[in-house]
């Protein structure tokens, strides 16, 4: 279970963070301000931070030098998306960046993959009769292991590590293509049909009419 | 071509001009001088011989060896022996031009020398030139027994006119001697004269690269040291100008900077809380949650929204400006902001004397109450805020004191920026996005107040407003339309129209009302849900 310290001034935002990574299987802990987040990790370890940058005393810059020594990666999340400061961050030492307002989807996505670079996320994913290991990018039943191609492998691991919560389809499309969504495309409805067939899932990848789609 | 160099070759040539006019006058001069003295010796030459050769006919004719003009020759021949070796020489010839005497190496007779001879004792002369050698040539006539005869004498003047040449060589070797070192220390004065304009040029150069700081060094208190004191002054307003333009620059970007934060913040908290409600079925509690932090991140855009739109209004709106008595202002201002005052248990005193302002109430009131508000958020509960006026001279000063945290000194100046927050979480715990101030500062502007702020980290703030004093008896004097409206006023107390007075009074009072429930709205948005 990996345990990420969320540092941001606005309480809202703060809240949603912390709303979201519980529900998505991470332990959490909150700091509102720099001097709040140094004292904490002066204290405890932590395995992944999201900092935000204009922190009240000690900001998101300042607290990357106390992560560095310690290991700890690091995703920006501020609302300056100027090209400089997105450099500065990353050339700093943070894993990613991300730009308010985010979607909460990529954010956990970002999340994923920096603690998977840092072999912190677990290995394996289980949905009910399935299992899927992220090293070898298999997925396999007691029965059988399908194979998969990419698109359908990352679609179903979207979806898996979103149980239950309605996937948009521009969502989707923006996430495992990473290009704007085309509002007449049949690839994704593609995509989704061959993958409900190859791992039986007709009646648990549920189409929500003129949404998306979600995995019960 | 250089300025050095115009000054040197203006000065030459001025130089050279003057050298050899004068110098060619005065050569000129003594040369005619001497050839003057030249022709008078000639001519007394030419008398001398006339005398000695009369003598000598005198002494032929007492001998009676006199033969007439014949005679002419022998007399001449016995003179001719005393001028032997000199330079002269002369001939002699009778009106026919029949040469009886002819002197040494006398070849040529100039006859128009004696066209206009007729009587004895007549003289004339020429200067001329014949193979190289200059001669002065003098002619007189003779009466001898009644029967004319020219005594023609020359005498050689080169040496008048050698002289002459001599002189003018020498003249312009000395001249161009002294004019080449004359040509040098031009030059190094030119130079030493044209150094602080180079100075100038350089500091210039160095300015216009870029580094406004540099200045000349003024050495002098003549023009040019002028031209570097005004360049100097020239220099320093650039430099104050771009240093503004810089500081735009950085207040623009700041602003925008700023603006994209303050307007991503709520945003985030709006789309993300929203993307939870639309993609999940969350348990009530936390979907009332969700809505409620997106409705309150909806009202902190709202909030801010306006007051962007006020403070982009103001510049363009023009505002009318009437007398406003301040203590009453205050009484409203207190009245407006009493329950956010009340809400931290802070007291509010009024310190204000019968002064009288310009301005544009609402507006004055918006801006005040912002002070207060703003005072509000740096005290602590129970604390204290003063509004205080009075007035020095012709300035009215307006008040808000504040016993809070303070302001730290460098800060000071950019309070009044839009989106500047001394301590940013505090300021978005209390609600305020950091216009309030900026807005203030508009406003106060446009009515002609100038904001000055004091504050002491610790011990609280006091921002002043100097406005200009209002008379009352300048209302007496130039609005009658005051006066009518006063009178208006009493009349309106007596019968019918006092019913209607009231329902102006009670409508006016309700619309303070609702202005008071709006800019409330507007600053506590978020505590008041």
């Amino acid at each position: 279970m990996a345990h990420i310290l969320v540092v941001e001034d606005e309480r809202p935002i703060r809240e949603l963070l912390r709303l979201n990574l519980l529900d998505a299987g991470y332990e959490c802990t909150c700091a509102a301000d720099g001097k709040e987040a140094a004292a904490l990790l002066e204290e405890h370890t932590y395995d992944l931070a999201l900092l935000d940058i204009m922190l009240p005393y000690v900001n998101g810059y300042e607290l990357l030098e106390y992560t560095k020594p310690l290991g700890i990666p690091v995703i920006f999340l501020t609302a300056k998306a100027a090209v400089d400061d997105r450099v500065r961050g990353l050339t700093g030492g943070a894993e990613d960046y991300i730009v308010k307002p985010f979607a909460i989807a990529e954010l956990l996505a970002r999340v994923e993959v920096v603690l998977r670079r840092y072999n912190k996320a677990e290995g394996v994913l289980k949905y009910q009769e399935w299992t899927i290991d992220m090293e070898s990018r298999t997925v396999t039943s007691d029965k059988e292991t399908v194979h998969l191609t990419p698109k359908e492998y990352e679609l179903f691991v979207l979806f898996v590590r979103n149980q239950g919560v309605a996937l948009f389809r521009n969502r989707i499309f923006q996430m495992i293509w990473e290009t704007d969504y085309v509002e007449d495309t049949r690839t994704l409805d593609l995509h989704i049909q061959r993958l409900r067939k190859k791992l039986h899932l007709e009646d648990r990848l549920k189409t929500i009419y003129r949404i998306g789609y979600r995995l019960e | 071509m250089k300025f050095r160099w115009k000054i040197l070759i203006s000065n030459l040539f001025l130089l050279a001009i003057a050298f050899s006019v004068s110098g060619f006058l005065l050569i000129q001069h003594s040369f005619e001088r001497n050839r003057n003295r030249e022709i008078d010796v000639a001519l007394e030459e030419n008398q001398f011989i006339q005398i000695a050769l009369e003598n000598e006919l005198v002494y032929q004719i007492r001998r009676n060896e006199f033969d007439g003009l014949a005679s002419l020759t022998e007399a001449a021949e016995a003179i001719a022996g005393n001028f032997s070796g000199s330079r002269s020489s002369f001939a002699v010839t009778d009106a026919a031009r029949n040469i009886y005497y002819n002197g040494a190496d006398y070849s040529e007779v100039r006859w128009e020398l004696v066209e206009s001879l007729s009587e004895r004792g007549q003289k004339n002369y020429i200067v001329y030139r014949k193979d190289q050698t200059w001669y002065v040539e003098t002619a007189c006539s003779l009466n001898i027994n009644n029967e004319f005869a020219f005594l023609f004498s020359r005498r050689d003047i080169s040496t008048v006119f050698d002289d002459r040449e001599q002189m003018l060589g020498f003249y312009a070797l000395t001249a161009s001697l002294v004019l080449i070192i004359c040509s040098l220390i031009n030059y190094l004065l030119a130079l030493w004269l044209t150094m602080p304009i180079m100075h100038l040029n350089r500091t210039a150069s160095v300015i216009a690269s870029g580094s406004y700081f540099v200045r000349c060094v003024v050495r002098s208190d003549d023009e040019v040291g002028e031209l570097g004191k005004t360049f100097n002054r020239m220099a320093e307003a650039v430099e104050n100008h771009v240093n503004e333009l810089i500081e735009e620059g950085r207040r623009k970007e700041d602003f925008v900077g700023n603006f994209t934060h303050e307007i991503k913040t709520p945003l985030t908290s709006i789309i993300g809380y929203a993307d939870m409600i639309r993609s999940r079925n969350l348990p009530d509690e936390t979907r009332i949650l969700a809505a409620n932090y997106i409705f309150n991140e909806g009202m902190r855009l709202e909030t801010m929204s306006m007051k962007l739109f006020d403070l982009l209004l103001l510049n363009r709106e023009e505002i009318e400006l009437v007398p406003i008595r301040v203590p009453n202002l205050f009484e409203q201002i207190m009245e407006s902001t009493e329950p956010m005052l009340s809400a931290k248990s802070i007291t509010m005193e009024i310190d204000a004397k019968d002064v009288y302002i310009l301005g544009e109430p609402d507006l004055l009131k918006t801006a005040f109450i912002n002070m207060v508000d703003n005072s509000r958020k740096a005290s602590q509960e129970g604390s204290k805020i003063i509004l205080a006026a009075h007035q020095e001279e012709e300035t009215v000063y307006l008040e808000v004191r504040d016993f809070g945290f303070g302001i730290p000194e460098e800060e000071i100046q950019k309070i009044t920026e839009a989106f500047y927050m001394v301590d940013k979480s505090r300021s978005r715990e209390s609600g305020g996005a950091g216009l309030g101030l900026a807005l203030t500062d508009r406003i106060l502007k446009k009515n002609g107040g100038t904001l000055s702020i004091e504050s002491k980290l610790g011990e609280g703030t006091t921002m002043r407003v100097a406005f200009q004093a209002y008379h009352l008896e300048d209302r007496n004097d130039e609005a009658g339309e005051m006066d009518d409206i006063a009178e208006l006023g009493e009349i309106e107390e007596l019968g019918e129209i006092e019913e209607l007075g009231e329902i102006e009074e009670m409508n006016e009072a309700k619309e303070i009302e609702e202005t008071d429930d709006y800019i409330m709205e507007d600053i506590f948005g978020e505590e008041k849900l």
